[in-house]
C-alpha cells in the first residue's frame, strides 16, 4: 500500500469523526433558578408574593414543573404558571404567593421545587432544584381582617343600641 | 491573451534556452543583413532635468522574427531607469494566433547605467512569427534634477530570433541618445494662512498660491486633522494663475484643536506651513462606556446524558456500567443529591457507584462537576417482561 493511500484510509474515518464532533448535539439536561431561597414575612390572614427566575441551561427545549414539596403546605402556596416550557437558555419568571391559613403563626419552612424533565426511553434523566423557603407568620391580623372586624363590631353596636331605643 | 512573467516557470525557462541555445551559434563575420534591424525610438529625443521620458525598442524586419533581446547601456549621471514593460510587437501577433507571449524586464542597473537581457519571445501560436515593425520593449526613464548633458542610449548583445527560433547574424543595430537640461522643472510654491470663520463646528481653511512653477496649472487643496500628521484633505482646486484659495469645514468637534496646511501639485508638490486653530464651545466632559454583565442563576445544574438504555438484561443481572456527568453551572456550591421513580425495576435496582440511588449525595463547586456510574441491578425475584421506564432525577439546592 502506497503512503498515499494509506493516508487516504486514514483521512475518511478522521474527516467522520471531525464532522461527529462537529454536528452531534451536546445532551444535556439543565435548569437554573434564582434566588436560591425565598424568606416570606405574611400577616396572619393576608398574602405575599414572590417570584423564582427559571432558566433552561439544558441544551434543548425542555418541559418544567414547578409544585411544594410538603404536602401540609401545598395548600398555602399558589404558583403561576405550574407547568411551562422553555428553549435552550429560555428564561421565565414564576410568581410564588403564599396565604396562610388565618390560624397558621410562627415560622414555617417549605421547599419549592423546579424539576426538568426530557422525554426518553428506558431510564430518562432529570434535574431538579430545590428552593427553601422560610416563612414567616406575623401575629397582627392582615388589614382585611382588621376592617373585617371593626365592621362587624361597628354593626353589632348600632344594633345594640337600636334596640335600647327601642 | 495570457501573459507569463518572469516568475512563471517553465515556459519561460525553456524559451530561455531556447534563446541562450539561439546566442551559441558561432558568430560568423558575415555582412550586416539589412532586413532586420533593432532601433531606439526616438532616436535623439529633448528632455528637462527631473522630467519623466519613454524610450521605445523597436524591431523592423521584412522577414518573420519570434522573438527579440538587448542589453541597453546609458549615462547613470543624467537619466535613471524607472521600469521596463512590454511593448505590443509580438503580443499582438500572439494574441491574433492564440498564442502568448514570455516577457523578461532584465535586471536593471542605475549604478552601472545598464539593462540586462531584457527579451520578449512568441510562445505557441503556430508556425510563423511577427513581421514590419513595432516596439517589443518600452524603457521608461526618468532625467535627474539639476544635471545636463547627454546620455547616449546603446543597443548591445542583442538577439533577434526568426520563426525557428535561431538568431538573425548581423542585424543593424540603430542606437540613440537623449538630451537632459534644456530646461528645470520647477515645482508651485504655496503658503497657509490663518483659519477664518471658525465656529464650535465649522471654519474656512486659507492659502495663497505664489507660483505656478514650470506647470501650466496647478491643485491646490489643505490637509488637515486633530495632529500634524493630519490624515484628511480637502477637494483638490484647480489654478492656472496665482492668488489666494480657501476651503470649507464642517461637522468638527467643539473645543477641539485642527492642523491644517496648503498643498499645490504641479511640476511637483510642495506645502505650505502647519496652522492650527481651536473651534469654539467646550469639549466633551464626558464620555459613556457601554457596560455589559452576565447574571448567574444562584443554582444551576446540567445533567448529561439525557437518559440511559441498559441493554437487554434478566433477572439476576447487573449491567455495565453508565457515566452521567453532573456540572454546576450556577454561581453557588451546591448539594445534589438523587431519586428514582417509575418502575420498580429503578426503584429498587438502580445504583449510583456503589450503592443504591437514594444513599447517593455529591457536593460540588461553583464551575466544577462530577461524575457517577449508573449500573441496574435486577433483582432476581424480578419478573415483568419488556421495555421498563423509570425517571432519574438529581437534585440541587444551594450548599447551607
Amino acid at each position: 500500500m502506497s503512503i498515499r493511500k494509506a493516508r487516504g484510509l486514514l483521512f475518511l474515518p478522521l474527516a467522520a469523526l471531525f464532522l461527529l464532533l462537529v454536528t452531534a448535539p451536546a445532551l444535556a439536561v439543565g435548569l437554573g433558578v434564582t434566588p436560591e431561597k425565598l424568606n416570606i414575612e405574611v400577616s396572619r390572614g393576608g398574602s405575599t408574593t414572590a417570584t423564582l427566575n427559571v432558566v433552561n441551561s439544558g441544551s434543548d427545549e425542555s418541559s418544567f414543573k414547578v409544585y411544594v414539596e410538603e404536602e401540609k403546605y401545598k395548600g398555602w402556596f399558589v404558583i403561576e404558571p405550574e407547568e411551562f416550557t422553555l428553549p435552550a437558555q429560555g428564561t421565565k419568571a414564576v410568581e410564588v404567593s403564599v396565604r396562610p391559613p388565618v390560624y397558621a403563626s410562627g415560622e414555617h419552612e417549605a421547599r419549592i421545587c423546579i424539576v426538568s424533565l426530557p422525554p426518553g426511553e428506558g431510564l430518562a434523566i432529570g434535574t431538579g432544584i430545590k428552593v427553601p423557603t422560610h416563612i414567616h407568620i406575623s401575629a397582627m391580623l392582615s388589614l382585611p381582617w382588621i376592617i373585617g372586624i371593626v365592621a362587624v363590631v361597628a354593626i353589632i353596636l348600632v344594633i345594640v343600641l337600636r334596640r335600647r331605643r327601642a | 491573451m495570457k501573459k507569463l512573467t518572469k516568475g512563471k516557470g517553465l515556459l519561460g525557462m525553456v524559451l530561455t534556452v531556447l534563446l541562450l541555445c539561439a546566442l551559441v551559434v558561432p558568430a560568423t563575420p558575415v555582412l550586416a543583413n539589412p532586413d532586420t534591424s533593432m532601433s531606439i525610438s526616438p532616436a535623439t529625443q529633448t528632455v528637462n532635468a527631473g522630467e519623466s521620458f519613454d524610450v521605445d525598442v523597436v524591431v523592423a524586419t521584412t522577414g518573420l522574427t519570434r522573438a527579440a533581446q538587448f542589453d541597453l547601456s546609458f549615462a547613470p549621471s543624467l537619466v535613471q531607469v524607472t521600469s521596463v514593460t512590454e511593448g505590443n510587437y509580438y503580443s499582438d501577433w500572439a494574441t491574433a494566433h492564440g498564442g502568448l507571449t514570455y516577457f523578461n524586464p532584465g535586471a536593471t542597473n542605475n549604478t552601472a547605467g545598464t539593462v540586462h537581457m531584457a527579451a520578449v519571445a512568441i510562445l505557441g501560436g503556430g508556425p510563423g512569427g511577427q513581421t514590419g515593425s513595432g516596439t517589443f520593449i518600452v524603457v521608461h526613464m526618468t532625467a535627474k534634477t539639476g544635471v545636463s548633458g547627454t546620455s547616449a542610449l546603446t543597443l548591445f548583445d542583442i538577439i533577434v530570433a526568426d520563426e525557428n527560433a535561431q538568431a538573425i547574424p548581423d542585424v543593424v543595430i540603430n542606437s540613440g541618445e537623449v538630451v537632459v537640461g534644456a530646461g528645470e522643472v520647477t515645482p508651485p510654491t504655496v503658503t497657509t494662512n490663518n483659519a477664518t470663520g471658525v465656529t464650535t463646528n465649522s471654519a474656512t481653511l486659507n492659502g495663497n498660491l505664489t507660483s505656478l512653477g514650470t506647470a501650466t496649472s496647478v491643485n491646490v487643496s489643505f490637509e488637515w486633522g486633530t495632529t500634524t500628521s493630519y490624515g484628511s484633505e480637502t477637494t483638490p482646486e484647480t489654478m492656472t494663475s496665482t492668488g489666494s484659495f480657501d476651503a470649507a469645514l464642517s461637522g468638527l468637534t467643539p473645543g477641539a484643536t485642527y492642523h491644517f496646511r496648503a498643498k499645490a501639485v504641479g511640476d511637483g508638490t510642495s506645502y505650505g506651513s502647519d496652522r492650527s486653530f481651536v473651534t469654539t464651545g467646550e469639549a466633551p466632559s464626558s464620555v459613556s462606556v457601554a457596560l455589559t454583565a452576565t447574571i448567574l442563576p444562584a443554582v444551576s445544574i446540567s445533567v448529561a446524558p439525557t437518559s440511559i438504555d441498559f441493554g437487554e438484561l434478566a433477572a439476576g443481572d447487573v449491567s455495565s456500567a453508565h457515566t452521567i456527568t453532573i456540572t454546576n453551572l450556577g454561581g453557588k456550591s451546591v448539594d445534589v443529591t438523587a431519586e428514582a421513580t417509575g418502575d420498580s425495576l429503578y426503584v429498587d435496582g438502580l445504583w449510583l457507584d456503589e450503592g443504591l440511588w437514594d444513599v447517593y449525595s455529591a457536593t460540588i463547586a461553583k464551575s466544577a462537576y462530577t461524575t457517577t456510574d449508573a449500573t441496574l441491578h435486577v433483582p432476581e425475584d424480578y419478573t415483568d417482561l419488556g421495555t421498563r421506564e423509570g425517571t432519574l432525577i438529581f437534585w440541587a439546592e444551594a450548599t447551607p
